[in-house]
């Protein structure tokens, strides 16, 4: 029997570690393009350390701290992704229920809407003060931030079930269970992981905005200090450490969303 | 061809032209009005470096001593700006000065001192049975931003183990004590003792002074370049500012008012509250002889001393680098402000 | 076998209401279906083929009349998964190999399985798609994927097939071949199946009975009767009286008010 995925291995591990280079390259090679231009011209124009670092220093620093610069970034990583986890969370459940109740969707959605207009940062000190220095504040806003993408690509998502087989359920009386695990999830994924890209660099902002407000650990606070410091070596680099963390979550999600949705057209098919 | 030419003729004309001008109008004449930068450490309030800037403002000092001066407020990047030179003078608290000249050599430099005395304190509710630094271990220690070097002192002072004390960086809200989220909150003297007192709770103030530690409180700081390059310029500043905090302490009420144009938001009361109370730590016998905002090196030199002792700073500098009194010196005589 | 139609249609009537205006669908529509009977609805577009078939499925309720199902109504009857479906879109669910698509039936409402159920490997044999089972729809052509939509229909042994159009969507070959083909599976249980059609050669070529609507609002025209030799295979068009029929069916489909 022919099967279409059992080719040649060897060409086309090949092929795919080529076309990996492919997505890797010119951003790297961008990457320390502007890392050079940015460290001469720092050189040439003299700029004190306390005002723009220059990324030789940056990176030495983050070289020789690696550890500190781990241990605050696995803080501020476990606050976003459980803040992310529980937003994701409450988003999926209120969008579940919305879908089946228009009612519902009509008294929530608007809740929803003025949470997430709130700005963050005006509720955050709010949050210190009720709920004291651990990392419930920091997860709690993360959820806020993460929450409304979620919930408003799942209500579209879990509706946006092709007819035929909605029809076809329904002729076998499917419940509205079946209906909503057989049909609306799988129909809903791909909105949801859109949801999920946009919500996850959030996430990370969310716990960094919460460190900011009170904490003792996190980038957030590593960057409140440096700030407060003049300590700029010290503030590119969490920022350094930021980004790559938010691209690296990101680019799981991505990856995430390639293999469960291999069938959907926003993918490419084999 | 021809009447491209002539184009280019007058276009070189017409540049060198409005270079020229422009040469001419960038040049550092002082008889006319020089736009000034001043930024207030915090949001509109009644602290005293603030005070003498804004009455100055109003009262036409500024605009008589030939200066056109910018008012803004902080919300955290006033150091950052001072450096970059989109500001020129700020405030700061004496023992910042000295920590940012260490650590990361700032070129900053103190040219008016407000604080004869500080007005970091400590506090804590009454109802917390919190009487002395000794009770502070095993409690949560609320701070800004960051460890106050006087609390460091005081810990040192009164032999309290400072390994025993929760350190929690907070929030500017005074809540985060009464909600007890902490137990003992960085504070100013002069502003959350009379807000907690407000929400009617009684506190319990802790002075760095009645620890035998020497403090001293906000001052005018600017940039070293300034000093050197634009000495007039400072010269002016704080002699305008002197006499509007001259006036500040003879017309209390006036200067409510002025200080009220400012802070829209703010409580008469607790700005008046503020306002006294830096006053008082703003006279001293050396003040009533030299003249107000005076300082000395050996008032500089003991309270870097007495930080280092504490183990409230990480390294030392040479104080005279860190302070200068020469436009004290400049617009004083005997005592009196040589006015205009 | 029960004695008596399988399928009651009595004097169902369809009236859509908008806004600003109601259409009348179907207009008194009656008709008796016996069990194991091949029936093809023919007629325009608009003629309310589709509706009457969705009425018999219960997915939409009559305005006035009813449908019986063995007795049941078709809400009865779609509760004991008596009902099969298969629409011009196959509608497969495209996360699921060909055969979870076969299977799904099964995993829905499972109280009402029967052990009669056709295990999948025999039911992708039956449609052709022997080899095909762990392919994904996306990887099937449309011919295909219809086949499956097919074996799903049958893969938990309605007693009803509903089919709207299902090769409608298919090439002018595929088409032929599928018409055939169906017969051919057809044949190996001869289930009452309900065909909507507008294409006559199609209804000729399946039917046992040929029910002729007319445009809006939807009324019988006429039923014609084949009597053609079972099983039904590419030679039947080469049959005389299939001419015949066709033309008959022709000519009823143009009389009074030949709407297109």
């Amino acid at each position: 029997m022919d099967n279409p995925s059992m080719q040649d291995t060897s060409t086309s591990v090949r092929r795919r570690l080529v076309s990996a280079m492919s997505y890797v390259v010119p951003p790297v090679l961008a990457l320390l393009l502007a890392g050079i231009v940015w460290e001469t011209w720092v050189r040439v124009s003299d700029v004190p350390i306390y005002m723009v670092p220059p990324p030789s220093e940056v990176l030495k620093q983050l070289f020789w701290e690696f550890d500190f610069f781990i241990n605050e970034g696995s803080v501020t990583l476990f606050e976003a992704l459980v803040g992310f986890s529980i937003g994701a969370g409450v988003a999926l459940t209120g969008a579940a229920l919305m879908a089946h109740s228009r009612f519902l969707e009509r008294s929530l959605l608007p809740l929803a809407i003025l949470v997430k207009v709130t700005p963050v940062v005006a509720v955050a000190p709010l949050f210190v003060i009720w709920f004291g220095f651990g990392p419930i504040p920091k997860i709690l806003i993360t959820a806020l931030i993460t929450f409304f993408p979620v919930l408003v690509n799942g209500v579209t998502g879990f509706r946006s079930v092709d007819r035929g087989s909605l029809d076809f359920l329904r002729s076998l009386n499917a419940s509205r269970r079946e209906i909503f695990l057989i049909l609306r999830v799988p129909s809903a994924l791909p909105y949801l992981f859109s949801a999920f890209r946009v919500s996850i660099p959030l996430s990370v902002i969310g716990a960094v905005v919460g460190e900011w407000f009170s904490a003792d650990r996190g980038l957030g606070s590593v960057i409140i200090v440096a700030h407060s410091n003049l300590d700029m070596v010290t503030l590119f680099d969490a920022i350094f450490v930021l980004a790559f963390m938010g691209v690296g979550l990101t680019a799981l999600v991505s990856v995430a969303e390639r293999k469960a949705l291999f069938w959907h057209e926003s993918s490419v098919v084999v | 061809m021809d009447r491209f030419k002539k184009y280019l003729l007058w276009m070189g004309i017409g540049l060198l032209f409005a270079g020229a001008s422009l040469g001419a109008a960038c040049s550092d004449e002082e008889t006319t009005a020089r736009p000034v930068t001043f930024m207030a450490g915090f949001k509109p309030q009644a602290n005293l470096p603030f005070v003498a800037a804004y009455v100055a403002q109003e009262k036409g000092y500024f605009t008589e001593q030939g200066l056109v001066v910018d008012i803004k407020h902080s919300t955290g990047e006033h150091l950052n700006l001072l450096m970059s030179g989109d500001v020129d003078f700020t405030t700061a608290d004496a023992n910042s000065v000295l920590k940012r000249r260490v650590d990361p050599e700032l070129p900053i430099v103190a040219v008016a001192l407000f604080g004869q005395q500080g007005q970091q304190a400590f506090v804590s509710l009454g109802e917390s049975g919190i009487q002395t630094p000794k009770d502070w271990e095993g409690k949560t220690f609320g701070y800004k931003i960051s460890v106050p070097p006087d609390y460091l002192a005081i810990l040192e002072a009164a032999g309290v183990d400072r390994s025993k004390i929760q350190e929690v960086r907070v929030g500017f809200d005074p809540r985060i004590l009464t909600e007890k989220q902490v137990d003992i909150l960085a504070v100013f003297k002069s502003n959350e003792p009379d807000t907690l007192r407000g929400l009617g709770f009684d506190v319990t103030v802790f002075d760095a002074a009645d620890y035998g530690v020497p403090t001293l409180g906000l001052t005018y700081i600017t940039r070293q370049d300034m000093v050197d390059e634009n000495a007039d310029t400072v010269k002016r500043f704080v002699r305008a500012t002197m006499k509007g905090l001259e006036f500040a302490f003879a017309n209390t009420e006036e200067t409510l008012d002025i200080i009220m144009k400012f802070a829209e938001n703010e409580n008469r009361e607790h700005q008046r509250f503020m306002l006294l109370t830096e006053i008082e730590n703003a006279a001293s016998p050396l003040t009533d002889s030299n003249g107000l905002g005076w300082m000395t090196a050996q008032q500089w030199k003991e309270f870097q001393d007495s930080l280092l002792q504490y183990g409230a700073l990480e390294g030392s500098t040479d104080v005279n680098l860190a302070f200068t009194d020469r436009f004290l010196e400049g617009i004083y005589d005997n005592g009196k402000l040589e006015w205009p | 076998m029960q004695d008596g139609s399988h399928v009651r249609i009595s004097n169902v009537s369809k009236r859509f209401t908008t806004t600003s205006e109601t259409l009348l669908a179907l207009d008194d529509v009656t008709l008796d279906i016996e069990h194991g009977e091949f029936v093809c609805l023919l007629g325009p577009s608009g003629c309310g083929k589709s509706t009457l078939l969705r009425i018999i499925g219960g997915l939409t309720e009559p305005t006035d009349g009813g449908v019986t199902i063995g007795g049941q109504t078709p809400s009865d009857a779609q509760a004991k998964k008596e009902l099969g479906y298969v629409f011009q879109d196959p509608s497969l669910m495209p996360w699921r190999t060909a055969e979870d698509n076969i299977r799904l039936p099964l995993h829905v409402n499972r109280a009402m399985n029967k052990d009669s159920a056709p295990p999948v490997e025999e039911l992708l044999t039956l449609v052709g798609l022997e080899r095909f089972g762990h392919y994904y729809p996306s990887q099937l052509s449309g011919g295909m994927q219809q086949r499956v939509a097919l074996a799903r229909a049958l893969a938990f042994g309605p007693s009803l097939l509903l089919m709207d159009e299902p090769f409608g969507a298919l090439d002018e070959i595929t088409r032929e071949t599928m018409r055939y083909e169906l017969m051919r599976i057809w044949n190996s249980d001869k289930k009452t199946v309900v065909f909507v059609t507008h294409s006559i050669a199609e209804a000729v070529t399946l039917s046992d009975r040929v029910v002729v609507l007319s445009g809006q609002p939807g009324r019988v025209k006429g039923v014609v009767d084949i009597e053609l030799p079972r099983p039904r295979t590419a030679d039947v068009e080469s049959n005389r009286s299939f001419v015949d029929y066709a033309n008959d069916l022709r000519k009823l489909l143009m009389q009074e008010g030949g709407d297109g």
